[in-house]
């Protein structure tokens, strides 16, 4: 039996085809069920922030954004990227602003990221103020408690019906296969064969 | 302020009662570390702070900080009990031992440290444990031999990522013998010093597995991780490192996971008997 832990919204569906693909069916929850025992696996549905945090303390494998793995600096596997996810983390400022990283000393940046965002303008030499938010970055410039925000760009809609601009790329983002590192040992045959399975999958 | 420190502190000292007789018997030394130390680039974790203006290293790893503060060439042969800081004020309490220098060959060495960490786990009454060995030296050798990039290779080990072996500019024989190794886990192996250590050990515990090695700038060859099915996290793990020349061994376990583990078996009794 493997337990699995999948994130609750937009990747929940993708991970769910993904794995269908290699003929592992996730029973999904019915109304607020958050385990759910299925064939040889024992499915659990967490928030996105979570899902790092369950496998590093015992569950067995989940399927993370590898923004959230290392913003937790998870301490797990990651033995495949998978094809979906994909988007940036990028530094965003009021679209009527022009400036660039090294000019933002005492800027306040508001963000769901603040390890990754400290660490990336701290390499930088830029000292800034880290605002930690979670939810609803965009208002932050807007009502003016920060300067700039560090978000998730997709197809840049959001930040650009919000009156944003994305000036800087801090790192590539997309989903990621991660693995408990004591049931990489205990349980290395099961967890092989579903890497192996999805490696193949994804080759051809 | 931590709460429930008190109660932690008994869990835990009941553990390092039991591990302590074990060392004495062993005739390990223990050794007391100060809490603090002037920085030096030797010094591995710990938490960085100034005083004075100078630098200093809050709790760093216990084997670079004994290893920093040996002033003569002997045969050390001790043990510790401390809390290790790893760049943040929130630390684990680790119970370690290291033999550094002295006549025993390494192999040796390596023996007689894995027979205690058995000793240990089975009069903590942990008995269904597993010792892996691994090799760090297999990777260099293939990382050598092919001229790869060093640090692309160990961060894919590290995180045991198909993908980045899988994307990287190499020979496809040399992927085929990473994704290989990375996978390599069994009773034997073609290594002799390795076949030799789990031949003398004999027992059911010991597994070869180069797939999940980590603390490649940290050790010299052969590593140990040993691990329980009815814990998430390792109890510990140690390995091989050269210290002037001489070939060393040591390992930690980790006090907060032989404490856990003591408990579940206490409940798992006291169900039992009801």
């Amino acid at each position: 039996m493997i337990n699995f832990v999948l994130p609750k919204g937009r990747l929940m569906n993708k991970a769910a085809m993904l794995l269908d693909k290699i003929g592992v069916q996730v029973k999904e929850p019915q109304d607020r069920e958050l385990i759910v025992r299925g064939e040889g696996f024992s499915w659990i549905f967490s928030r996105v922030f979570d899902v790092p945090v369950f496998v590093e303390n015992g569950i067995d494998m989940g399927i993370s954004g590898s923004d959230v793995i290392d913003e937790l600096s998870a301490d797990v596997f990651v033995p495949l990227e998978l094809p979906f996810g994909q988007c940036r983390l990028s530094v965003i400022v009021p679209a009527e602003k022009t400036i660039r990283i090294d000019q933002m000393t005492n800027y306040r940046i508001a963000t769901k990221f603040p390890n990754i965002t400290r660490h990336f303008f701290s390499n930088a030499g830029i000292d800034v103020n880290v605002i930690k938010l979670h939810g609803s970055m965009e208002l932050a410039p807007k009502i003016g408690i920060a300067d700039a925000i560090v978000d998730i760009v997709d197809s840049g809609n959001t930040i650009r019906a919000n009156g944003l601009k994305e000036i800087h790329k801090i790192t590539d983002v997309g989903a990621r296969l991660i693995v408990n590192r004591v049931s990489q040992k205990t349980k290395f045959e099961e967890i092989n064969d579903l890497v192996e399975r999805l490696a193949g999958m994804m080759k051809s | 302020m931590y709460k429930d420190t008190i109660s932690n502190s008994f869990k835990l000292g009941k553990v390092v009662k039991i591990v302590r007789e074990i060392f004495y018997d062993l005739d390990y030394s223990e050794i007391f570390l100060p809490a603090m130390d002037k920085f030096t680039p030797e010094l591995r974790g710990g938490l960085k702070t100034a005083f004075n203006n100078e630098f200093y290293v809050i709790k760093p790893d216990v084997t670079s900080h004994l290893l920093a503060s040996i002033i003569k060439e002997e045969e050390l042969k001790v043990f510790y009990v401390s809390e290790v800081l790893e760049s943040s004020p929130k630390g684990s309490w680790q119970i370690g031992a290291e033999w550094i220098g002295g006549k025993r060959d390494l192999a040796d060495k390596i023996i007689q440290q894995i027979r205690a960490v058995q000793s240990i786990l089975n009069r903590l009454g942990i008995c269904d444990f597993m010792i892996d060995i691994g090799s760090l030296k297999k990777w260099r050798e293939l990382i050598e031999r092919y001229g790869l990039d060093r640090d692309g290779v160990y961060e894919a080990i590290e995180k045991r990522s198909f993908s980045s072996m899988g994307s990287m500019n190499i020979p496809e024989p040399a992927r085929r013998e990473l994704m290989g190794l990375l996978q390599k886990r069994s009773k034997t192996c073609s290594d002799p010093m390795i076949d030799s250590i789990i031949r003398q050990v004999n027992d059911d515990c010991m597994m070869v597995d180069f797939g999940t090695l980590r603390h490649f700038d940290y050790y010299d060859d052969i590593v140990i991780e040993i691990y329980t099915r009815n814990h998430s996290k390792m109890i510990g793990g140690g390995g091989q490192y050269v210290y002037h020349g001489q070939e060393c061994f040591g390992f930690a376990l980790d006090l907060s996971v032989l404490a856990q583990l003591c408990c579940l078996n206490e409940e798992k009794k006291e169900a039992e008997s009801k």
